[in-house]
């Protein structure tokens, strides 16, 4: 066998069991990932200030209240940048490319942004401010929340 | 100063050689930046009795230096927080180890390889993600994310204030125009718009000359009291005021913070301009962290020399900031030109403005300058002044 032949073999192996990375869930984020794997989308609403927090924090990023409860939000989000990789940062993504990563706003709170994908939506249709709802992939040892093109088209 | 104790100065600024091939051993580079310093401030190496290095995992210590060195004490030292300012942390600490009296001649370096400093490569860790990147990691993100995350700010500055790719450019043009006359820089050659605009894409819509260029280098600056350095041989470059800022939520990437364009560069812009009688309308010179295009221009913007989204039109095509313009910037060429030897860089650059001593691109009669540092949740500020400023 060839020296480059080696090397495509020994790269194919490793694409084969490198995957993109999941969650390592701890005691704040938990609930959070929990719900993803129900294919639910869960944000922290602070009961005193009303506001979202995101990531999950101990206590209320906008007061500081301990009094912060995951309540299950609408899905729908706007599409706050968005930047299209044609090289991956990590491995798992080497046959995900172009990737859209993305930075979404929740509609329920104009602060709330999360770092996403933008999936299923053709990339000359992508535009700041469009609205987005979320779905979710399923991955060996955690589901994470991604994100598509509205399918009803109403401006969030 | 003087709310801190004693009044503190730049006395002296040393370099090794900036290389972007090979792998120089950092003792080496170490050693000839520091006795450098030395030798510029007219003083033994072993007088320095303070050192500060801002140290990445894989760089050369505090330690090892003091060891090439042949310092026989240290009576205040770091191997700082790598979450501080860049490079420009050990110069806010050296600073104020003076200020305090913990130490006379306290020594800032910064010793990167491009061994030791790159971030932009390719993760393989398949294992489950903790902390603050079990929200960035499982979307792409990488290992430091750094190269997304200004894709992401530039789109979404384009899209918030309609500006174009080519305000981008002016920045990384000005570089190439100033670094043209330093002998340290490793990019000498100007560029164009159309050289800038049709570069390789790092990750749409960032740019490969938005990014810094890594090299092989260290930088040394060294300070004294300001009562000291009276004595001597160079003009003392006075550190009139500094700040450090980190804004809101600082372990999330940069990217959970309150201002997403700007992060904390506009609290410790705030924060600079709260602790000097100086106003912008005073600076002559400015160095403004450039490890990204986008990271100068929200300086700029955050500093006030213009309104927040108005960096085009102030910078007037790159004429307010290239060489006779009403506010020359990165007169080295900083990280894009000179080579990224990460923040120290700026101040030294700046110091020798204020001596007089930058050839064909001295500003002339620069008297004050304004140095900024790194970005997101990291970010450093300083004003530095002659006397008769």
């Amino acid at each position: 066998m060839t020296i480059s032949a080696q090397i495509d073999d020994e790269r194919d192996d490793a694409m084969s069991v490198l995957h993109k990375p999941v969650p390592f869930p701890d005691s704040v984020s938990a609930p959070f990932w929990e719900a993803c794997a129900q294919h639910r989308l869960v944000v922290q609403r602070c009961d005193d200030c009303t506001r979202f927090t995101y990531p999950p924090r101990l206590q209320c990023t906008h007061c500081g209240s301990d009094a912060v409860d995951f309540t299950e939000v609408s899905g729908r989000a706007t599409l706050h940048s968005f930047a299209i990789l044609r090289q991956a940062f990590h491995i798992g993504f080497l046959t995900s490319l172009p990737l859209v990563l993305a930075t979404v706003i929740i509609d329920e709170d104009p602060d709330a942004i999360l770092v996403t994908n933008v999936v299923g939506t053709a990339l000359e249709d992508l535009r700041i401010g469009m609205p987005l709802e979320v779905e979710y992939e399923d991955r060996e040892g955690g589901t994470v929340p991604l994100f598509r093109a509205s399918r009803t088209g109403v401006a969030a | 100063m003087s709310y801190f104790g004693r009044e503190v100065a730049v006395v002296g600024v040393g370099y090794s050689e900036f290389t972007r091939h090979g792998e120089p051993d950092p003792r080496w580079l170490a050693r000839t930046a520091v006795s450098a310093a030395a030798a510029d401030a007219g003083i033994p190496v072993t007088a320095i009795d303070g050192m500060f290095h801002y140290k990445f995992n894989d760089d050369i210590s505090v330690q090892q230096i003091q060891s090439d060195l042949g310092i026989p004490d240290l009576a205040v030292f770091s191997d700082t927080t790598v979450t501080g300012p860049s490079g420009l942390t050990s110069a806010l600490e050296a600073i104020q180890a003076v200020a305090s009296g913990a130490c006379d001649y306290a020594l800032a370096i910064r010793c990167i390889t491009r061994r030791t400093g790159h971030a932009g490569a390719m993760g393989t860790d398949d294992a489950p993600v903790p902390g603050i990147h079990q929200y960035l990691a499982p979307f792409g993100w990488g290992s430091s994310g750094v190269l997304p995350g200004f894709a992401l700010r530039k789109r979404r500055r384009m899209a918030q204030y309609g500006t174009t790719a080519e305000e981008y450019g002016l920045v990384a043009l000005n570089a190439r125009k100033w670094a043209k006359h330093n002998e340290r820089a490793v990019l000498r050659d100007e560029i164009t718009m159309d050289d800038y605009l049709s570069a390789r894409v790092v990750a749409d819509p960032l740019l490969v000359l938005d990014c810094d260029y890594p090299v092989n280098g260290a930088v040394a600056v060294l300070f004294t009291s300001k009562e000291r350095a009276e004595d001597l041989r160079n003009l003392p470059v006075i550190v009139d005021s500094f700040a450090y800022s980190t804004g809101k939520n600082p372990d999330a990437g940069w990217m959970f913070g309150d201002d997403f364009l700007h992060t904390s560069a506009t609290s410790c812009a705030s924060r600079l301009w709260s602790r000097t009688s100086l106003t912008v309308d005073d600076i002559d010179v400015a160095q403004l962290y450039d490890g990204f295009t986008h990271v100068t221009i929200s300086w700029v913007e955050a500093l006030g020399f213009c309104g927040i989204g108005e960096f085009t039109d102030w910078v007037d095509g790159g004429a307010t900031i290239g060489p006779g313009g009403s506010l020359p910037m990165n007169t080295s060429g900083g990280h894009l030109a000179e080579g990224r030897v990460h923040g120290l860089q700026f101040l030294a650059e700046a110091a020798l403005q204020l001596r007089g001593e930058c050839g064909v691109r001295q500003v002339p009669d620069a008297k004050t300058a304004v140095i900024t540092s790194a970005f997101g949740a990291q970010t450093g500020a300083m004003l530095v002044r002659t006397e008769d400023a």
